[in-house]
């Protein structure tokens, strides 16, 4: 099946700032790419380019191997980090212009609307008028007004911020569903708990670059497992430990390498006090500032 | 096209929803009616305030002072008071507000009032007549007749004949197409300053309340832009067609309950040349998408919604310069000013229809400043969509107008 999104060296300047530089990644349909990065890595850049609202100074964007036009834009959705809706439109004209914008009739808009409400239990009715909303329902109607016109392609920049947990694990579920329908979405985000639970692939840029790029899986193997979760033998010594944390019942052990870690396994299984053990996986949150360490 | 329509629906019905907008289309005629009917109560009132007056002369003089007052005072006739006191007392009892006393020689003419009289004082009219009764009196006395007499005096007579250039108004019309002419710069400037406002918030709005990313992931920028003017077009459409029903209501009206009003209103139009008319509605009719269009371009560069008043207000004291223009220029059009500004768009609309209507320049001179405004409206309305288009993501903290100013610079 062909990507719906194929971006080959992308590159952007502002002036003397390098703000995306050589990037190149893919998603194919019902494909979840979750894109992070620090604050300033080019990702919103990045999005902007997609959406031609950028020109870039190098690269190419193409979906379905063709260059993206004015035309695919009826196939996307796109939820930007800056929120911002008409207040004194009511839930309905809001959805309905949006989605006429991308090519919706109305009342196929209006149709699907009563269903997107209890989908993301926005606490008000298509009458409502979005001002009387709170910050969270109108990031929702929001939300809505990216996907109604069932676009093939979602762009969701920072979705989850705003959001409280419940709404969160809604928009989960939401995205999930969404991917089993066949759509491909890209979202960014800061919360890498988030992101290890929808994303397929994880892109993650440092200062405009490339710096990983695969499933999170893939992308997990190629670093050390260098933490060491033992339950029953709490206090005992083994070289190359250097930190160790409480964790509930047992306690995890960072070593300096996972060979380290591995010596400690053999050493203990002997133990008869030894409850449990597991070697943990690096978070995405030790990766991200692993990386984001060694650019500097 | 369908997106650019949809826009335009979207400017077209959130307009017409709101009852801000027939305010701002009825007020000016509701504060017209107003002093139209301010006038009317001035009027009267100032009828009520004419002096009423008893005159004490010889009966013919009496007569004809009478008949001919002209509305400057009224005679009350049935008070003829003929001696000083009787004249104290009707004066004291508030029965007159003054007394012309006049001997048949004219060697003495008196007034006499109250001083503390509230009606307004008749002697600079009564002294015209009576200095024209005397006049007659005593050339009846030296056995002038009366033909004669008004020979005497009577005014050369100065028969007037002018060459009327070719295209160019008649020379009779030109009081009712002056008039027309600044009528239009008015209805030009009201338009202007509700719609510089309108289009300042469509553009500004958007930007400063970061809808504009949401929605230009739907549309391109420049079919965006383009559906914001056509939706802003269709609500000075709207206006001109309410308008155009009320006037026809108010013709109807005037024509069945008001035919003194309504003769003269007929009157004026039918002085009107239907190429005057056709030159002053369309200048008109392109300045107003050219103002639309510079308030477009400037709102562009908004980057917070206080800063859109920052960018009407721009727009709003430019328009006043050729509405200035057209009431100065009537006295004088063919000053070098005149001559060059009734070319200029943006300033053409409160020069030209002038000009043609003291017959300074022919019809054709009108058409060439209508073409010049529609290729000033064309180029302003291109610009204004790039402009549009390359800010649409600009933000700052400065206003527009430095944001213009760092733009030119470079900075």
């Amino acid at each position: 099946m062909e990507n719906i999104l194929e971006v080959t060296h992308l590159t952007k300047h502002f002036g003397s700032l390098v703000a995306v530089d050589d990037v190149s990644f893919s998603v194919a349909p019902g494909e979840v790419l979750g894109l992070v990065g620090q604050n300033g890595a080019g990702k919103s850049t990045t999005f902007k380019m997609i959406l031609k609202f950028l020109r870039p100074d190098a690269g190419t964007i193409l979906t379905a191997g063709q260059p993206i036009t004015t035309k695919f834009f009826d196939q996307l959705g796109y939820l930007p980090e800056e929120r911002g809706l008409y207040l004194d439109m009511t839930i309905q004209e809001q959805v309905e212009y949006f989605a006429h914008l991308h090519g919706c009739k109305p009342a196929v808009t209006a149709r699907r609307l009563p269903e997107w409400l209890k989908r993301l239990a926005v606490k008000g009715d298509a009458k409502t008028k979005v001002k009387d909303l709170s910050k969270g329902n109108q990031q929702k109607v929001q939300l809505i007004t990216a996907l109604i016109h069932q676009p093939r392609l979602v762009i969701l920049d920072e979705p989850f911020s705003g959001l409280d947990p419940v709404n969160v694990q809604l928009l989960i579920k939401v995205v999930l569903e969404l991917k089993e329908q066949g759509t491909a979405i890209i979202f960014s985000s800061h919360n890498m708990k988030n992101v290890t639970a929808v994303s397929d692939k994880l892109l993650m840029l440092v200062n405009g670059r490339r710096r990983l790029y695969g499933s999170i899986a893939a992308i997990r193997n190629r670093y050390e497992r260098k933490e060491l979760y033992l339950e029953g033998v709490n206090g005992s010594d083994y070289p190359g430990v250097i930190a160790r944390r409480n964790d509930g019942l047992g306690e995890i052990l960072t070593f300096d390498s996972q060979e380290h870690a591995q010596a400690a396994i053999a050493v203990v299984r002997n133990d008869e006090r030894l409850q449990g053990f597991r070697l943990l996986e690096p978070t995405l949150d030790d990766i991200f500032a692993w990386e984001v360490k060694a650019d500097e | 096209m369908n997106k650019v329509l949809t826009v335009a629906q979207m400017v077209f019905k959130k307009r017409i929803r709101s009852a801000v907008y027939y305010w701002m289309i009825l007020a000016p005629l509701f504060f017209l009616a107003l002093t139209f009917g301010i006038a009317k109560f001035t009027m009267s009132q100032a009828e009520k305030s004419l002096p009423q007056i008893a005159i004490v002369a010889p009966q013919p003089l009496k007569k004809v002072l009478e008949q001919s007052h002209g509305k400057k005072y009224r005679v009350k006739s049935s008070v003829t008071p003929t001696t000083y006191a009787q004249q104290k007392q009707v004066l004291k009892k508030g029965k007159v507000d003054g007394i012309l006393v006049i001997s048949p020689d004219f060697e003495r003419v008196q007034y006499l009032y109250n001083s503390n009289a509230q009606a307004t004082n008749p002697v600079p009219a009564l002294q015209a007549q009576l200095t024209a009764l005397r006049s007659q009196t005593i050339a009846a006395q030296a056995g002038i007749d009366s033909a004669t007499w008004q020979k005497i005096i009577g005014k050369v007579k100065i028969n007037q004949h002018a060459f009327q250039q070719k295209d160019t108004v008649n020379q009779t019309d030109r009081a009712t197409a002056d008039g027309l002419g600044k009528g239009m710069v008015l209805v030009a400037f009201l338009f202007l300053t509700s719609y510089v406002s309108i289009v300042g918030a469509e553009i500004g709005n958007e930007k400063s309340n970061h809808l504009i990313e949401g929605i230009l992931a739907a549309v391109p920028a420049r079919k965006h832009f383009a559906g914001k003017m056509l939706g802003i077009g269709a609500l000075v459409v709207l206006q001109i067609i309410i308008y155009a029903v009320l006037g026809i209501i108010g013709q109807v009206i005037l024509k069945n309950k008001y035919p003194d009003l309504y003769r003269p209103i007929k009157q004026f139009m039918a002085n009107i040349s239907s190429q005057y008319l056709f030159v002053a509605v369309i200048l008109t009719l392109l300045t107003v998408a050219l103002y639309v269009f510079l308030t477009a371009m400037i709102a562009a560069f908004v980057s917070r919604n206080e800063d859109i008043s920052q960018a009407t207000s721009m727009v709003t004291s430019l328009m006043f310069i050729p509405y200035i223009l057209g009431f100065v220029l009537g006295s004088n059009p063919n000053m070098l000013i005149a001559k060059i500004l009734g070319y200029v768009p943006f300033f053409s609309f409160g020069v030209m229809p002038v000009r043609l209507a003291m017959g300074a320049v022919p019809y054709w001179a009108g058409y060439v400043a209508c073409a010049l405004a529609l290729v000033g409206a064309i180029a302003m309305y291109w610009c204004a969509a790039i402009v549009y288009e390359r800010n649409a993501f600009a933000y700052s903290n400065i206003g527009p107008l430095k944001a213009i100013i760092n733009k030119i610079l470079r900075k």
